[in-house]
């Protein structure tokens, strides 16, 4: 199986920071897994489908078996708190996700990159 | 150069002042712009929106030890800071927290709070409604502007000039 997911990757959670009594925002420790992967481009269809202020930016889909004790991926553009993905040392906030694990024993996400879009 | 405080010290202290008048818990009155997610139930966040500087700064100057002067440069400042109160929880409705605010500072324990946090309240606008449609229902929200005045300080130590010697020299004869 191994073979299908030639790349590796770390996920990054972070869940339930909390405040101080000045109501300053204390970040959850994160709580990372590593993970096998098969990290490829979007197709021309599903670029087609982010929003229209995404379709030029660095985004990527990820083909991963689940780690046991991962909670549901949390999804968004606020890096406080959206989980994220460090593959060749680039964070990237995931987007969109999809369970395909009752059937096909994997989940796909597709994740964009959080900074320096420009760099190659 | 030396400043006398620091502008997160000064936002602090306002947070904590909303939070003593108001009656909200410290944890709910939160910084107007942190990227974190907005807490549970009702909250109020604090934002310094601008700075007024009224005139020009004044000097103050002071005899120091081995012929210096200390020099303070004083600037007194207007900070305007946006309070705003999000939903009410069955209890007290946003108004009644700004309503509260508002008049905290003439109350025996706001003249304490304010003596505590080093702050000068100054003056503070009209109680402003601006409730919002959030997924097709109404949300309770209230703002209102208090108006805090500070005296920036900036301190140098320069040498003094103890006397001048003026040699006069008259010459008579071109």
């Amino acid at each position: 199986m191994s073979s299908c997911f030639p790349h590796t990757g770390i996920i990054t959670q972070r869940r339930g920071g909390t405040r101080n009594s000045d109501g300053e925002y204390i970040q959850a420790t994160p709580v990372q897994f590593n993970i096998q992967m098969s990290f490829q481009p979007l197709n021309g269809i599903e670029r087609n489908n982010l929003p229209e202020g995404q379709r030029k930016s660095d985004t990527n889909k990820v083909y991963f078996q689940k780690p046991g004790d991962l909670s549901p991926l949390q999804i968004g553009t606020n890096s406080a708190t959206a989980d994220t993905l460090t593959f060749n040392g680039i964070v990237y906030l995931f987007l969109q996700t999809q369970n395909w694990e009752i059937c096909a024993k994997f989940m796909k996400a597709a994740v964009i990159r959080q900074n320096n879009q420009d760099d190659v | 150069m030396t400043f006398n405080f620091l502008q997160n010290e000064i936002d602090r202290n306002v947070r904590r002042y909303v939070a003593s008048g108001s009656g909200l818990s410290g944890e709910v009155v939160i910084p107007g712009n942190d990227n974190a997610p907005a807490p549970n139930g009702s909250y109020a966040s604090v934002l310094l929106i601008n700075k007024i500087n009224d005139g020009l700064a004044g000097n103050v100057n002071t005899t120091a030890a081995n012929d210096t002067v200390d020099v303070a440069t004083v600037e007194v400042i207007n900070y305007n800071y946006l309070v705003q109160f999000y939903r009410s929880n069955g209890g007290d409705d946003v108004q009644d927290l700004a309503e509260r605010l508002r008049i905290f500072y003439r109350t025996p324990a706001g003249e304490l709070r304010l003596q505590e946090l080093g702050l000068g309240l100054f003056g503070w606008s009209d109680v402003d409604l601006n409730d919002e449609t959030i997924d097709s229902e109404f949300e309770r929200r209230a703002s209102i502007t208090l108006t805090f005045r500070q005296a920036l300080i900036d301190t140098n130590n320069v040498a003094a000039i103890k006397s001048v010697p003026i040699d006069l020299v008259i010459q008579e004869d071109f």
